[in-house]
């Protein structure tokens, strides 16, 4: 059986308020809240995704702060990134702009292979729809980007985005910066099958 | 595992509520408790997908069972190979071992700053978050298990002494030495003491100037903040003497047979029987402890008989660096004691101890063997080493630390040198003497130290980096003419004077040394060099030994299971920007933020550059503390200082008023959070260039741009701020004697600078009766300067500044200086000049006032690297211009 694993750097961008928390604690919890506070940094989570042929891809995520006024640290999250989702609100045609901004400027100055997905979420208001599926493919179309509409509050597409990503990452090589230095991905395993005993204290014997 | 009787592994396929691209599938264990546990019979399920995750699982158990089936596979050694899920316990237990071991960490790890131990982290580039976890963590429990198990405080009150004897045998009173207190005062702390601000100051800002300064800022902060409780060992009475008494000698023996066959016994006795009786009436109270000889380097120790059995295991070693780098000639000779104070009825049978480092040593000798020196500390630091058996005691458990076989001098609480150091003056023979004779320099061992090569050692990090030295204010120690007596500057003409003869500390963070006295004996005329002592009060807290291991595991519990904190965002920063307002040039402004956690685990933070090459924060910021750990719900406070100065105004002087600047606050194993700071920078006309003033289009706060600037050929003559502080004092403080010799409140101070940068008038009429204010301009005038990015006097200027020897070449030499230059130059002299004819003695005080204001005027840019410019012949230009 081949049971491969890859580790992957993938970087959330995109303005303020157009759901990036959201679909990635959709992706990595299953989780939604309606009322987010807006992120004022930058969120480390990982993720694993298995492909059919049992390939492992552990992305390690880092959401970024949407706001203006962190814009000049971004710079900090994409380098070395394998990959980028950038997301935009359908519901406001300004933040796809902002979304070809950030495109821009990862392909200016973001490691030249960087698979950059663009991301429509809030699909479950498309009632009130600003930017057209027409459109944003269009123009992905002609980036040569990935495109996809997704919702974090239902759920719908989410983990369709990361699959696709993990799909189009080359997994020939694992990536060498990725994962270097951060043990703690490593260390976790031997914690969690220790969170039962550590509940007992060190001294006593454990339950096993 | 023992109690795990029998057990019922139950292992099912499952279908779980899950969704998204998992496997639709899982596994779940169950395992069932066996019927005769005493409580919780309650069955456990483990979950998961991973069938080979389980699997491992599932093995683990089975090699459990097998461990608890034959003990004997128990071994430690087994177990952390095999049971790679025992890992974080095993580093607990590593991390229990450091925090209740005996062998102090090496004090030159522990007195770095936490955040520096951690490894390099930056912006979306977390370092090693599970050992910076651990070594925050520790540090963690450390601070905490002293703060809650300390009962009460101990002072010990260790006098040292130092002194090159020269070959002689003790043909005088050693009274002063041993015994005596300084001539000049009593031990005022801010000044003896806190070497560490001097040293900022020293380092930022030019080193040369010596204007009177408010001590008052420069309270040293100790490095615990609790108040002492108990003071037990400390008698008020000075003449108690101290408890323990620390002497090294260098010379005792010249003769080579010394150095081949060290000996040298007799001397070492005839010495001690010296000291016992300088000791006079107290003298019975003492007995000698230990000491050590390497040919004519002695270190002796003392001690107050009724705590001789508190002072243990005396260990000794010797180093020579002097003929081939090994010979005894040069080299050091150390001890290193164990003091535990007796069991009290305060709860304390069993208390802790400290350890203390005492080097004695000879550097090389000679003016220019400057980097000899410096070799030999570095190399004593290596190879000054104690010999250290652990006696093992038999069911001591070998799992945690390696035997140590040798402890460095650093391996201790706190750490004192002594020693003839032969460290010297970096400035000609001749205007040292000029100096140490004359009565013009009003702080003229200031003046002097400021080019001591030890100083400069330390400063620059090339020997003594870490240890601590009480402001020299006594005369050089070396050269005199043995059995001369002398006033103290009279020094033998073959040698520059210099200060040899030093005693420096280095405490570690668990002791507080505070240093009582610094001083030399001129009586003492045996040798050519005098003896120096130093007087220093350890304090240290005490607690049950017993009792703090316990608190250190109960904490260790309470620190569990902040990995599991991993990808989860606990820590919430509950105000996420500093505003500092308006920030004035060195004026303070502290603002805190909170955090707290709001996870169910432990959590840790640290702060990191935006990129590996940043720094954390801006330069004129400071952030304390840099690295926390906070328990669940527990709120933490940081604090955030501004402080603009020197250093940093230049800069911000010429950029744009804003000071926003983003910094981040990672926290470990989750997100980096982004604080954002901003504020308002006010321009101030000081740490400026003179030309730049010159070409200001009004008061420097006025300007809306840095760079709006008036044409070159519009430039005003002379800064309008030297100009308004002349006019001002033109007008009466000429009656104040002493004007630019005695320090100023800083409350005036900023009123002053403050009036300059906006163009206000000054609050306080010329004709002021109070001199502190006339007072308070002198400062700021000799602040101003000195603050000035380049000296009034054009460094490539100086050499030729030496030339003139009539006042006409010396204002034929300002031909040659920028204009702005002449103009300050002769509007401050002229001022000079005025209030010097105003005096009863115009010579003398011209001649002081050229002492002050030439290391201003003239001041030396590479101080640390290079050979200065005479000072001497600096402060004869100065007063060309003033006579």
């Amino acid at each position: 059986m081949s049971n491969k694993q890859y580790q992957f750097k993938l970087v959330l961008l995109g303005e303020s308020a157009v759901g990036k928390s959201s679909l990635v604690l959709r992706f990595v919890k299953d989780q939604f809240d309606d009322y987010r506070e807006s992120t004022i940094g930058a969120a480390f989570l990982t993720q694993t995704v298995t492909l059919e042929d049992q390939t492992t891809v552990k992305f390690e995520i880092w959401d970024t702060a949407g706001q203006e006024r962190y814009k000049s640290l971004a710079p900090m999250y994409y380098r070395n990134a394998n990959c980028a989702v950038v997301v935009y609100d359908i519901t406001q045609t300004a933040s796809l702009e902002k979304a070809r901004t950030w495109i821009r400027e990862l392909q200016r100055q973001a490691d030249p292979s960087i698979v950059i997905a663009l991301c429509g979420n809030k699909l479950d208001l498309a009632a009130r729809r600003q930017v057209s599926q027409e459109e944003a493919k269009k123009y992905a179309d002609e980036e040569g980007l990935m495109w996809m509409e997704t919702s974090a509050k239902t759920g719908e597409g989410v983990a369709e985005v990361f699959t696709a990503i993990a799909k189009k990452l080359p997994l020939t090589a694992l990536p060498s910066r990725a994962g270097a230095g951060r043990t703690a991905a490593g260390a976790r395993a031997g914690v969690d099958l220790n969170k039962q005993a550590a509940n007992h204290g060190q001294n006593e014997p454990c339950n096993c | 595992m023992a109690q795990t009787r029998r057990m019922t592994l139950e292992l099912r396929s499952d279908v779980p509520q899950q969704t998204l691209s998992q496997p639709r599938s899982g596994f779940s264990l169950t395992i069932h408790p066996g019927d005769d546990l005493d409580s919780d019979n309650s069955s456990l399920t483990f979950f998961t997908h991973d069938v080979k995750k389980l699997q491992q699982f599932n093995q683990e158990c089975k090699r459990l069972k097998e461990v608890f089936d034959s003990p004997e596979k128990a071994k430690k050694s087994q177990l952390t190979i095999e049971f790679q899920w025992l890992a974080p316990y095993m580093n607990e237990l590593t991390s229990l071992a450091h925090l209740l071991s005996d062998i102090p960490a090496d004090l030159r790890l522990v007195t770095q700053p936490l955040v520096a131990r951690l490894s390099p982290s930056s912006a979306g580039f977390p370092g090693d978050d599970v050992s910076d976890v651990r070594v925050i963590r520790d540090h963690w429990i450390s601070t905490k298990a002293r703060e809650l198990a300390r009962k009460h405080t101990y002072s010990l009150r260790i006098r040292i002494g130092t002194f090159n004897v020269n070959g002689k045998n003790p043909s005088q009173d050693l009274c002063t030495w041993i015994r005596g207190t300084p001539a000049d005062s009593l031990p005022d702390e801010c000044r003896t003491l806190d070497e560490d601000h001097d040293r900022t100051i020293y380092e930022r800002t030019s080193p040369q100037l010596i204007v009177p300064h408010s001590d008052q800022s420069e309270s040293p902060t100790p490095s615990f903040s609790t108040t002492l409780t108990v003071n037990e060992s400390l008698s008020d009475d000075p003449e108690a003497g101290p408890d323990l008494l620390v002497l090294g000698f260098q010379e005792l023996d010249l003769s080579t047979e010394a150095l081949i066959y060290s000996g040298g016994v007799i001397k070492e006795e005839a010495w001690c029987t010296a000291v016992v009786a300088a000791l006079g009436e107290i003298g019975p109270q003492y007995e000698k402890l230990v000491s050590r000889q390497l040919v004519g380097m002695l270190i002796v120790i003392f001690v107050r008989k009724s705590l001789k059995t508190c002072f243990t295991d005396a260990r000794t070693c010797a180093a020579g660096s002097g003929i081939m780098g090994v010979m005894g000639n040069k080299g050091g000779t150390a001890i290193r004691l164990t003091f535990t104070p007796k069991a009290d009825n305060q709860g304390v049978r069993t208390p802790n101890s400290i350890v203390l480092t005492f080097v004695n040593s000879h550097l090389a000798a000679f003016d220019e063997m400057v980097d000899r020196r410096h070799l030999d500390y570095n190399e004593l630091c290596k190879r000054l080493m104690f010999d250290f058996q652990v006696e093992q005691s038999e069911d001591l458990e070998e799992v945690v630390e390696p035997p140590v076989p040798w402890l460095s001098l650093f391996n201790t609480d706190a750490l004192f040198w002594l020693g003839d150091l032969n460290y010297r003056i970096d400035l000609a023979d001749s205007d040292i003497r000029d100096i140490l004779a004359s009565d013009d320099w009003d702080n003229k061992f200031e003046v002097l130290q400021t080019y001591d090569q030890l100083r400069k050692a330390r400063v620059t990090g090339k020997a003594f980096k870490e240890f601590r030295e009480a402001r020299l204010r006594f005369p050089p120690t070396y050269r005199f003419t043995p059995g001369f007596q002398s006033d103290g500057h009279q020094y033998n003409i073959k040698r520059k004077p210099a200060w040899t003869d030093r005693i420096l500390s280095y405490p570690g963070p668990l002791v507080i040394v505070r240093q009582l006295s610094y001083m030399s004996c001129p009586q003492i005329t045996m040798s050519d060099h005098k003896p120096v002592a130093a007087d220093f009060e350890a304090t240290f807290p005490v607690w049950d030994r017993q009792e703090h291991e316990t608190i250190v595991h109960k904490l260790m519990r309470e620190a569990r299971r902040i990995e599991e904190a991993l990808g989860r965002t606990m820590l919430r920063v509950l105000t996420p920007s500093v505003d500092f307002g308006k920030v004035h040039y060195m004026r303070l402004s502290i603002r805190t933020i909170k955090l707290q956690n709001t996870g169910k685990v432990p959590t840790v933070y640290r702060f990191v550059p935006v990129h590996g090459e940043a720094s954390i924060h801006p330069p004129w910021l400071r952030i304390e503390p840099m690295t926390g750990m906070l328990l669940p719900d527990e709120i933490g406070e940081v604090t955030f200082t501004a402080l603009i100065d020197n250093s940093t105004a230049p800069k911000l002087n010429t950029a744009h008023n804003d000071l926003r600047s983003t910094v981040i606050l990672h926290s470990l194993l989750g997100k980096d959070h982004f604080i954002t700071i901003s504020g308002e920078y006010q321009y101030t006309c000081f740490a400026t260039t003179l030309t730049r003033l010159t070409r200001l289009k009004g008061p420097v706060r006025n300007i809306e741009t840095p760079d709006d600037f008036l044409p070159n050929s519009h430039s005003i003559n002379a800064p309008r701020e030297v100009m308004r502080l002349v006019n001002w004092m033109m007008a009466g403080s000429a009656r104040v004697e002493k004007l630019f010799l005695a320090p100023a409140d800083d409350v005036y101070f900023h009123t002053i600078r403050e009036c300059l940068d906006t163009g206000e008038e000054f609050p306080y009429p010329p004709n002021s009766e109070d001199d502190r204010v006339h007072l308070a301009f002198g400062v700021t005038l000799l602040r101003f300067l000195d603050s000035l990015t380049t000296p009034v006097v054009p460094p490539l200027l100086f050499s030729r500044c030496l030339q003139p020897t009539s006042r006409d070449e010396a204002f034929e030499l300002l031909d040659s200086f920028p204009p702005s230059s002449v103009n300050v130059l002769i509007s401050i002299t002229a001022f000079l000049h005025y209030i010097c004819r105003a005096s009863s003695d115009p010579r003398t005080r011209a001649n002081r006032l050229a002492s002050v204001f030439a290391p201003v005027l003239m001041r030396e840019e590479r101080i640390l690297t290079e050979q200065p410019v005479s000072l001497v012949g600096k402060r004869q230009f100065v007063l060309y211009f003033i006579e």
